[in-house]
């Protein structure tokens, strides 16, 4: 990014829509994460077979209300710090693991907006999922 | 009856103002479609002309709502287990247009179904093995889902390469058109003598390569696994989803090792290009058992294709089309020595740099393609190339050979469904620029298998208890080279194993055997051969040497600093001279 910018050390980066709040969080993930090594640039295998393991320090990161969760990965995303955006949109994944749709539409406040037509053919074809 | 309108009928040709009529300019890019997306998903600019349903946290919900496109798919990208993707589907019609995406279908099947017994016309239904009936509906995500990421792909499905092609043939029917000869007249004279080495041309063949059908060999091989890119299916599956398939970009079979091509099919072909520039002429027959595989039968739909690249090793390449027709387009060599050195009659354009769309470093030793074939045809990349002076193409079809020189630059789409064979070679007049790949650039050597090259050169060093002695060479025999010490040394293996060819004393295992017994005058000419490679090897370092050193000199060359050198040293004689 800073090199995108013609890389000046005192060149203002814009963070529009990120408050104050977390900025702190990600510069307490960056200033954590700062010796890592940035992870090669990978194709999409790679990202497919990639272990989906987020470590016990992320994870307590990332233990913060939704807003918090979804406001990290914007910023990691404008941000292009692509480690935190990955652990973020994880998180994200396992919250919707496990769950019937009627607790995925509670837990992000989604609406069903099937018609009884459309709610059939859902029916069948979790029975393909049953069936298996 | 209903009753039809008609325009007036013009008047007579003689009686029309004579009018200057503009050059029209055909553009792929500008290919309309008309079909509608089956889930009714529109393109993400269509949101503007609908009503405020369209926007995403309503549908989506405040958090998720919130995302972009991509960031979605990011996150449902990071769903592994199959049973989860389908329930969140069932949330709401967006995310079920998001879920309904093929390419995560297609992974899941990659990953937990690698050999299914049964195409069921999507990746979706062939995960769950789920035929489509009639009771199935379609959910409409129309006039709320409003997306490029998900509508491109599908667009992409509807571009119809045949119909482009004849209109850019129409409307330019020889610019860039790659020459067709009868087999018989391209003599080795011809080849090396007159420079047609480097510069693609098509065949038109005495005899077919083959005569196999695609029905024939599903019928005969139906039950036996071909590789697909990377899926190994039943011939009989994979003929299902050439049948019906969504993919922007459908799988290809590129086989070499299934039980029919290393079995019965193995004599049922002839290499379709003139002996001597194909076969006798092959000099990589010399690497024996540790030469990469280099001969395929190749089988896709419609649409199916590989994008830009050039052929690996430095290798040279004929194509033939059995049944179907591939569209090809191709662009001269760019970077270092593989460009058009050495001089010739035929008039190659210079290049004008790597094709449209694709970037390289200056070694290409990274070569980025950004895109799939079709988004290079519909984001104007073709329509681009076409105004380029070093553009080339032409339709190949049955019975036709395509010539690909070392280095060249191709991308090949299949008009239709395509039988072909294909096989790369090493002419004598390409060897000098093989020996600089394999000796200067063994960073990008690939196919090689890292075993197979490590048992070939502890027996070129019997006496010597090398490194490499007493390994287990077995153990990784399937791996591909990933060992830089092991690439570079595939130069001097060559090397060495082409002059125990040349001078008849090779332990060959050459599927012709033709090799056997070589007389003294072929030995004379290979010898010769090897001889005008070094000498163009010696070129090539020297003309690389020479660029380099100009580099470092701030791309100032030699001439430049003497006459500088010269300029100051005299000024300052001459100012400073206190005498």
């Amino acid at each position: 990014m800073m090199e995108d910018i013609g890389g000046d050390d005192d060149v203002e980066i814009p963070l529009p829509n990120a408050t104050s709040n977390v900025l702190k969080k990600i510069l307490e993930y960056c200033e954590y994460h700062k010796d890592e090594l940035a992870p090669a640039s990978e194709d999409e295998s790679d990202r497919i077979k990639r272990t989906t393991d987020i470590s016990d320090w992320d994870q307590r990161f990332l233990s913060v209300d939704q807003e918090m969760l979804f406001e990290i990965i914007l910023a990691a995303n404008y941000l292009d710090i692509r480690p935190l955006l990955d652990i973020g949109c994880k998180t994200v994944a396992n919250m919707i693991k496990g769950k019937t749709p009627e607790e995925i539409r509670r837990t992000f406040n989604i609406q069903n907006d099937f018609t009884p037509e459309e709610e059939d053919q859902i029916r069948r074809e979790n029975q393909w999922a049953e069936d298996r | 009856m209903p009753s039809t309108t008609r325009s007036p009928s013009p008047p007579p040709a003689a009686e029309q103002p004579v009018q200057k009529k503009p050059k029209v300019v055909f553009r792929a890019s500008a290919t309309t479609i008309v079909r509608p997306h089956p889930l009714g998903i529109k393109p993400s600019g269509n949101a503007l002309l609908a009503d405020a349903t369209a926007q995403r946290t309503k549908t989506l919900g405040p958090l998720l709502g919130q995302l972009s496109d991509e960031l979605l798919m990011t996150i449902i990208q990071e769903i592994t287990d199959p049973k989860t993707l389908l329930t969140l589907s069932h949330v709401c019609k967006c995310l079920y247009g998001f879920c309904w995406s093929d390419e995560l279908w297609k992974h899941m099947v990659h990953r937990y179904k690698k050999e299914p017994e049964q195409w069921c016309g999507s990746w979706r239904n062939t995960f769950w093995g789920h035929d489509p009936v009639e009771t199935d509906i379609a959910i409409s995500c129309k006039d709320i889902l409003f997306s490029d990421l998900l509508y491109r792909p599908f667009q992409i499905t509807q571009l119809d390469y045949n119909r482009i092609v004849k209109r850019v043939l129409e409307e330019e029917p020889t610019k860039g058109l790659i020459p067709t000869f009868p087999e018989t007249t391209m003599t080795s004279e011809k080849f090396a003598g007159e420079g047609w080495h480097n510069k693609p041309f098509m065949l038109d063949l005495a005899r077919p390569a083959a005569s196999w059908t695609v029905s024939e060999l599903v019928d005969r091989f139906g039950d036996v696994i071909f590789r697909q890119e990377y899926m190994d299916w039943k011939l009989r599956v994979y003929n299902q989803y050439m049948q019906k398939n969504q993919d922007e970009a459908p799988l290809y079979l590129f086989d070499c090792r299934s039980d029919a091509m290393n079995g019965p099919l193995k004599t049922e072909y002839r290499v379709p290009i003139p002996d001597v520039i194909g076969d006798e002429g092959d000099y990589f027959t010399a690497l024996g058992d540790v030469r990469p595989d280099h001969r395929w039968l190749i089988l896709g739909p419609a649409r199916s294709g590989s994008s830009f690249h050039k052929d690996p090793n430095a290798t040279c390449a004929w194509n033939s089309v059995l049944t179907g027709h591939k569209y090809w387009v191709m662009f001269p060599p760019t970077g270092g020595s593989n460009s058009n050195s050495s001089a010739n009659t035929t008039g190659i354009p210079a290049s004008q740099g790597p094709p449209p769309g694709v970037t390289t470093d200056g070694e290409e030793s990274e070569v980025t393609s950004p895109c799939s074939i079709g988004e290079w045809f519909l984001s104007g990349y073709y329509d681009e190339a076409r105004q380029r002076d070093d553009f080339l193409h032409g339709v190949c079809g049955p019975g036709q050979t395509m010539y690909v020189p070392s280095g060249w630059w191709h991308l090949v789409v299949n008009l239709d469904e395509c039988l072909a064979l294909t096989g790369n070679f090493v002419p004598a007049v390409k060897l000098g620029l093989v020996f600089d790949f394999l000796k200067n650039k063994y960073d990008q050597i690939s196919g090689f298998k890292v075993g197979k090259v490590k048992r070939a050169l502890a027996a070129q060093q019997q006496q010597d208890t090398s490194s490499l002695e007493g390994r287990n060479f077995d153990k990784d025999d399937d791996d591909e080279c990933n060992n830089t010490e092991v690439y570079s040394k595939i130069y001097s293996l060559f090397y060495d194993k082409l002059n125990a060819y040349a001078s008849g004393k090779a332990g060959l295992t050459s599927t012709t055997n033709s090799a056997n017994a070589l007389t003294p005058e072929e030995q004379e000419k290979k010898q010769r051969d090897i001889e005008a490679a070094l000498q163009e090897l010696a070129r090539l370092e020297k003309k690389r040497t020479s660029h380099e050193h100009y580099l470092n000199n701030g791309g100032r060359s030699d001439e430049w600093h003497k006459l500088v050198d010269t300029a100051e040293a005299s000024s300052f004689s001459f100012g400073f001279d206190f005498e």
